[in-house]
């Protein structure tokens, strides 16, 4: 029997590979009486004709195989699942099945809204949990917006979140399906959640509840109040009310549902009292009697009719199991109200900190010092970068999600060819990094005209040559672009490889970055007509903290390349103070180590851990690579000569024209993208930063291609394909062959 | 050896093994021209065996111009194939099989096509080795990796 639609009277023919985990728990709950919403659920077989009806299983195939799934960064992965869901987006729900689906749904709701949710095959059957894994839709109605509703509940099975979890439980990911459970949506006035058995005391049972709809309990947005039962006495034991009941989830006017402010009169009071306290706990216990399992339930109380969401056995829905991560995937999407909170406290607060704290360091003059001071000064130092360090960690990192989330949304809006169009959107902005490389063309320019400094550049001093000009133009670059701290522990590199990318820059043609104004301002106008009254968020909000998401992503790594700068100056400093007290000491020892050896303490051997994994990584000569895979991440075709960056000393060798081969690309270094015919990096994403500047001056550029540092040499003639993501390595000696011919 | 070529080696020998048939292309004039063979391959990869009648133009074509190529995949001609196949094709030059090497040949090529026995010792039959100086795998729709184990540089230029 492979249906499409199921109702709960099919349920004693039915298992979860057919209608998924909640679809069964919900027909078994309504079989058994319980007051549930009636559901009707989609089943496993109406996914693989929608999914076999607009042939995409090997368009997924395709997407999550072009490496192994465990080599993709989380990054790349959310990438495949970008342009995954958008092939759901734009695929159509072949004629029978539509039919089907909408004179179902009008048989048994009317016109009622609607509740469209998730139901996975594997779900609570897997040895781990899929709550909240996949997507579930509140308040639904008309035709067109239930069919897409549907096929986002489909297309949530490829989610990033759910193909790491499916890949962590070690489920074929590829194989994966999907049912959808559709019931009416009941507008509780009071919802909660009841754990009919206390895991910190089983004699008891633990309600919370909320006024409104649940939703905002169940993702920790609203506080709710909390009772503890005895389970035997049916007595309350304790009430514990949260500190406000500021908010609170009503129905969207427009669909959805919305977090407002609840007004103070119902704010005022708990929202159960003890009758109704009694009567859930009763409710619940009727629950774990027909399941003989203590219960996790979802349930709202609409016009005092008590309603069961979901029901599921407690050792399961906690997720607790040792090892489970879901936790964590869960975390890498950040909501909307995060994102702003984020976003206030990055502009607001962290980066103007950060560039105090620079500033202050950048003041500090070490002649004065003694040794002691000296050795306090770095650890001060150290200190300073290592908590900035877990900064960019815990807040910067996070709020790269506003980039992804603005994506998201575009996409559901706007449902482009493009799957990445979204970010012609955010490009075009004033970057540090952009800006750095404007400063590099000026000092280029007026090295043009002015033959003893072009002189004095190749021979790679920038100190005290040129006029004022030049001068103010390189200290603005060491002091607001951290272009020191490229060449970490070697100044004279620094100052080498400054002045080489110089007299490079003056080969570059005049003119901004390539960026167009007018594609932008379209697709900007296309947003925002399409964005009219569709979204809880506002959409002119979401695409300026989606801009500074994108511009700070690039920004963060310069800011805080201005501390590690000052780390290193002090190092540098101390090292020289070392050696002119007859100290040894190696270009690799830390700060930390530095203060040791200024205090005249002994520090460990750390001289055979500088450089070990010099001897690998060499190209392996019998193998060899003709055509990488990697993502396509800046358009554009460009054939030429590969330099592979393997240490920040390669770079000073850099020449215009040539192809970056690097493992991965820090703001503080790309100064060399304008200079590159295309970039190939290791490292994947299309929004990572090697993608970003790539764009910005409409480069080439390829990334997530393992091994591309292995797999080719420098001097070898490349071939990058951007359109394609492929890159193909004809060696050296083809090159020669057809320099020759 | 280092573990990329080792790792190579046992991807290649996985499916000469898997496979009992390749696609042998030989040519004449510049015009190619494809077979399909029963084959075996030694071990280290170096030899690829096959057996065909002296009358076939492919036999024909060989002794005119002895460079060769094969293609050995494991398609399952479904739609999955995109991502979840590969093709292995073999580049070498195609040799007669001296008389102090046939027993050892002919043990290899039997144990895989035991019921070819008539065949390979009919007299109208040549037992031919390919010395292989480089395989190319393609992968994961467009991964192509190439081990050169032939002294031969430049098989394109």
């Amino acid at each position: 029997m492979n249906k499409w639609i199921y109702s709960a009277d099919h349920l004693p023919h039915l298992d979860t590979a057919a209608i998924g985990g909640k679809g069964m728990a919900l027909f078994q709950l309504s079989a058994a009486g319980l007051p549930v919403p009636p559901p009707l659920c989609l089943s496993t077989a109406a996914y693989d004709v929608f999914v076999n009806g607009n042939r995409l299983r090997e368009k997924i195939g395709l997407e999550l195989y072009r490496k192994s799934l465990g080599d993709m960064r989380w990054e790349e992965i959310w990438d495949a699942s970008l342009r995954i869901q958008l092939l759901f987006m734009k695929g159509g729900i072949p004629e029978e099945l539509e039919q089907e689906i909408l004179s179902a749904i009008q048989d048994k709701f009317g016109d009622q809204q609607l509740v469209i949710r998730s139901s996975a095959p594997e779900e609570d059957g897997a040895g781990g949990s899929f709550a909240g894994l996949h997507e579930s839709y509140i308040n639904v109605s008309g035709t067109g917006e239930i069919l897409k509703k549907i096929k986002k509940v489909w297309a949530s099975l490829w989610s990033d979140r759910a193909i790491l979890y499916r890949q962590e439980l070690g489920l074929e990911v590829v194989k994966s399906r999907m049912a959808v459970v559709v019931q009416p949506f009941i507008e509780g006035q009071v919802s909660g959640l009841l754990f009919t058995q206390n895991p910190l005391d089983e004699a008891q049972v633990v309600i919370e509840a909320v006024h409104g709809l649940n939703q905002g309990l169940v993702d920790g947005a609203v506080a709710p109040d909390r009772w503890l039962v005895n389970r035997n006495k049916l007595m309350i034991e304790r009430h514990t009310a949260p500190e406000n009941r500021e908010s609170w989830f009503v129905r969207g006017a427009s669909g959805g549902i919305i977090c407002d402010s609840i007004d103070s009169d119902k704010g005022g009071s708990p929202p159960l009292d003890a009758t109704s306290v009694d009567e859930i706990v009763r409710l619940g216990l009727k629950i774990e009697d027909h399941y003989r399992a203590p219960q996790d339930i979802e349930w709202t109380l609409a016009d005092g009719e008590w309603c069961i969401l979901q029901s599921r056995p407690i050792t399961v829905g906690s997720g607790q199991t040792e090892g489970d991560k879901r936790a964590w995937y869960l975390s890498l999407t950040r909501s909307y109200e995060n994102l702003l909170q984020l976003w206030k406290k990055i502009t607001g607060q962290l980066l103007p900190e950060m560039d105090l704290d620079s500033a202050r360091l950048a003041a500090v003059n070490f002649d004065e010092m003694t040794e002691t001071q000296l050795a306090m000064e770095l650890r001060r130092r150290a200190t300073l970068s290592e908590q900035w360090t877990s900064v960019y960690w815990s807040d910067f990192i996070p709020f790269a999600h506003g980039v992804r989330l603005f994506g998201e949304v575009y996409n559901d809006l706007v449902e482009p060819d493009d799957p990445f169009e979204f970010v012609t959107l955010l490009t075009g902005q004033t970057m540090l990094s952009t800006e750095r490389n404007g400063l590099l063309k000026t000092c280029a320019q007026l090295a043009a005209a002015d033959d003893v400094l072009q002189e004095h550049l190749r021979q790679g001093t920038i100190e005290n040559i040129g006029g004022n000009d030049f001068q103010a133009a390189i200290e603005r670059l060491r002091s607001h672009f951290s272009i020191d701290f490229v060449g970490v522990g070697n100044p004279e590199m620094v100052d080498r490889l400054i002045s080489s990318m110089i007299l490079q820059y003056a080969l570059l043609p005049g003119g901004s970055p390539s960026a167009a104004p007018a594609e932008r301002e379209r697709l900007e106008q296309v947003y925002f007509e399409k964005a009219d009254k569709k979204t809880d968020m506002d959409p002119a909000v979401l695409l300026h903290m989606a801009r500074d998401s994108y511009r700070i992503r690039d920004d963060d790594n310069i800011h805080i390349g201005r501390i590690g700068q000052e780390l290193e100056r002090a190092s540098e400093y101390g090292r020289h103070r070392l050696r002119s007290l007859g100290t040894a000491v190696a270009f690799g020892t830390s700060a930390v180590n530095l203060a040791l050896l200024l205090e005249g303490k002994p520090i460990a051997d750390h001289a055979a851990t500088v450089k070990e994994s010099e001897a690998q990584g060499s190209s392996p000569k019998r193998v060899q690579a003709r055509q990488l895979q990697g993502q396509p991440a800046s358009r554009g075709v460009a054939t030429g000569v590969a330099r592979v960056i393997e240490q920040m000393t390669d770079l000073s060798e850099f020449k215009k024209g040539e192809i970056l081969v690097i493992d991965a690309i820090d703001p503080t270094m790309t100064f060399f993208a304008p200079l590159a015919a295309a970039i190939i990096e290791r490292r994947g994403g299309m929004l990572i930063h090697g993608a970003i500047i790539a764009r910005e001056y409409g480069i080439p550029c390829i990334t997530g291609v393992a091994q591309a540092t292995d797999y080719i040499a420098t001097g070898d003639e490349v071939i990058v394909d951007g359109y394609l993501g492929i890159c193909t390595v004809k060696g050296k000696e083809d090159s020669a062959a057809n320099t020759a011919a | 050896m280092d573990k990329t070529e080792l790792l190579m080696q046992e991807q290649i020998n996985d499916l000469l093994s898997e496979q009992p048939l390749a696609v042998l292309s030989t040519q004449r004039n510049g015009q190619p021209y494809s077979s399909l063979m029963a084959f075996a391959h030694t071990r280290d990869l170096g030899v690829i065996v096959v057996a065909t009648g002296k009358s076939t133009r492919k036999y024909q074509n060989i002794i005119r111009d002895a460079r060769v190529s094969l293609l050995v995949d494991n398609r399952s001609n479904n739609e999955e194939d995109f991502h979840a196949a590969a093709a292995l094709t073999v580049l070498g030059v195609a040799k007669n099989i001296e008389s102090d090497e046939r027993q050892k040949f002919e043990t290899l090529y039997l144990e895989r096509h035991p019921y070819l026995q008539k065949f390979l010792n009919a007299p109208t039959t040549s037992f031919i080795k390919i010395e292989v100086q480089c395989y190319l795998m393609v992968s994961r729709f467009q991964n192509v990796m190439e081990y050169r184990i032939g002294e031969q540089v430049d098989l394109f230029s």
